[in-house]
């Protein structure tokens, strides 16, 4: 980038001081017509891109977001309090005594005998949950240590008629398409059993089947 | 003497508990980004009606036991469709068993620490999202979600992992 | 119980939005009392913040990497490291350029980790045919990240833009559609201000060569 560049741009984006106003001033004095259509071919391209390019996106589902990050706090500050503590004040004088070691043998016999296949074991588990509509709730999201399955169960969910017919198919091979989380679905022989794409706000939509 | 007994046995208690919680949410740690996805996941999905009538197609013995200890109110489940999807990318949107009435939309999010696969579950009932969910799915140990009433019972999806 | 509804995210609307008259507090001011507040521990502070940022953020990491889910997470991921660092912030640029650098920063770590993958073991794998009435697998080689959503919906310019360097795209993006001055930019991208101006410059040239491209 050689100099006139540098002050053309300057100018362009109001970022010229008094030192580089008295040079430009003659650049523009020496090519007014160069420095005019620089300008405007920006000015262009700036228009344009704030046409098609936002300059603020609420993120989908914007309460969760913030339920997120706030979860996702928490947990940090939870790993990371004992960094935190103070200093200078001495936290051992309780072990001296036979009572934390009595209280901690308990502890651990109580913990050992849970079964832990939920959310610190061996079984799937939910890390969160977001119903957006306000009527939806979620009743339960927890591993069933009788079922060793870890089930969500939705209340406030609009009943189903009895006339609509529900029925799925066996999928034996899926194709994605272009479009983001839409496919075509085979069942059997290369038998194409449905083709799926995204509406508007990502909404699935059978195409045929 | 007694009260600053009573006050270690709390204070030991609190500390240990605030140890158990860490370690559990350290297992929820993401993998660090770019890690290599587990390439021979299978994930296997269906949607089962589950009531109290004679199933035309009753799903396997083990699901059914597992789904009736998860659903006690029904006794029989009918598989209306199943997929197994295999070789799921991260980041790669799944569909399982799609129709019109329902759908659930999974997306794995790569492997998880401590074991199995972190997924992104969203179940759309017609045009509406009814839950979005993050959850960790582990080889054997399914994901069922119960969905809406439907003639005599209620449709569920399972979703599992199967190395 | 949906207990995640519980923490409430739309306190934006009574914290008093930068500038006007009537006796609003400017951005800045706004800004620094929730940092000091966010400072000694209030996370509702924090997520006031969040809210206030959010879109701005999602934004900026949306226009660089055009993927919605991705951009979700990074974007939970800069407000994570914001408060990670609050303690260390100390107020000598303006709150947002401090979190647009980290913005920046989180972005970009995606972008390279992204592109040692694309470039490494996932191609190949990718390359597999299923057989017929195999289980299911991808019948075609179709990389799953690469899919751009909004490809077909943006405009000339928006794709023009795709084209240049990560960096260019970068210092065109935060002048034109965030409007950071000159030394913003620096600060956000971790460069001086004539490599700001030297970036610019090259990007317009190159999106006006290609416009006219397009007309022609």
């Amino acid at each position: 980038m050689n100099r006139k560049e540098e002050l053309i741009t300057r100018w362009i984006d109001g970022e010229l001081n008094a030192e580089t106003r008295e040079e430009f001033d003659q650049l523009m004095a020496d090519d007014p017509e160069f420095c005019s259509r620089i300008r405007k071919e920006a000015e262009g391209i700036g228009s344009k891109m704030r046409s098609e390019i936002p300059a603020d996106v609420q993120p989908p589902y914007p309460d969760f977001f913030n339920s997120q990050i706030q979860k996702r706090i928490r947990e940090e500050d939870r790993a990371g309090a004992p960094e935190r503590a103070a200093g200078g004040i001495s936290v051992l004088w309780w072990l001296r005594s036979p009572l934390t070691w009595g209280t901690a043998a308990l502890f651990m016999i109580l913990l050992l005998s849970r079964n832990d296949d939920g959310i610190s074991g061996t079984g799937s588990y939910v890390v969160s949950t977001y119903a957006p509509d306000p009527g939806v709730s979620v009743e339960r999201a927890e591993y069933d240590t009788d079922a060793q399955a870890t089930v969500i169960m939705l209340t406030g969910l609009e009943r189903i008629p009895d006339e609509v017919e529900v029925k799925g198919r066996d999928i034996t091979a899926y194709q994605p398409s272009g479009s983001r989380g839409g496919g075509l679905f085979y069942a059997g022989q290369d038998q194409l059993a449905y083709v799926m794409e995204r509406g508007i706000g990502g909404v699935p939509e059978i195409l045929a089947r | 003497m007694k009260r600053r007994g009573y006050i270690i046995i709390l204070f030991i208690g609190l500390l240990l508990m605030h140890g158990w919680s860490v370690a559990s949410a350290q297992e929820n740690d993401a993998v660090a980004p770019g890690e290599k996805s587990t390439l021979n996941t299978k994930f296997w999905g269906a949607l089962v009606h589950a009531s109290n009538s004679t199933p035309k197609k009753p799903v396997q013995k083990e699901l059914a036991l597992r789904l009736g200890k998860a659903f006690k109110q029904y006794k029989t489940f009918e598989l209306l469709g199943q997929h197994t999807q295999d070789k799921v990318f991260r980041d790669y949107v799944n569909w399982i068993v799609p129709s019109d009435e329902l759908n659930l939309e999974f997306e794995s999010k790569g492997p998880a620490k401590g074991g199995g696969m972190k997924v992104l579950l969203k179940l759309w009932q017609k045009k509406k999202v009814l839950v979005k969910s993050d959850a960790v799915i582990k080889p054997g140990k399914p994901l069922f979600i119960a969905g809406p009433l439907w003639r005599e019972g209620r449709l569920i999806f399972v979703l599992e992992l199967r190395e | 119980m949906n207990f995640f509804r519980l923490i409430p995210s739309n306190r934006a609307k009574e914290v008093p939005d930068g500038g006007g008259a009537g006796g609003d507090i400017p951005a800045s001011q706004r800004d620094r009392q929730l940092v000091e507040l966010c400072k000694s521990g209030d996370n509702q502070a924090f997520d006031e913040l969040v809210t206030l940022y959010r879109g701005k953020v999602y934004a900026m990491i949306l226009n660089m990497i055009h993927n919605d889910a991705d951009a979700w997470d990074l974007s939970q991921d800069v407000f994570v490291k914001a408060w990670k660092a609050l303690p260390k912030f100390e107020a000598r640029s303006a709150f947002y350029t401090w979190l647009y650098r980290i913005t920046h920063n989180v972005t970009y770590d995606w972008i390279r980790k992204r592109k040692r993958v694309v470039s490494g073991e996932f191609e190949d794998s990718l390359m597999e045919q299923a057989e017929p009435g195999a289980l299911t697998t991808p019948k075609s080689a179709d990389l799953p990240d690469v899919a751009m959503e909004r490809t077909e919906l943006r405009g000339r310019i928006a794709r023009a833009i795709e084209n240049l360097s990560d960096d260019h795209r970068e210092v065109i993006l935060r002048k034109e559609i965030d409007g950071l001055s000159y030394q913003e930019i620096a600060e956000v991208a971790g460069c001086s201000v004539g490599t700001v101006m030297s970036r610019l410059f090259y990007a317009r040239k190159k999106l006006q060569a290609s416009l006219e491209e397009n007309r022609s």
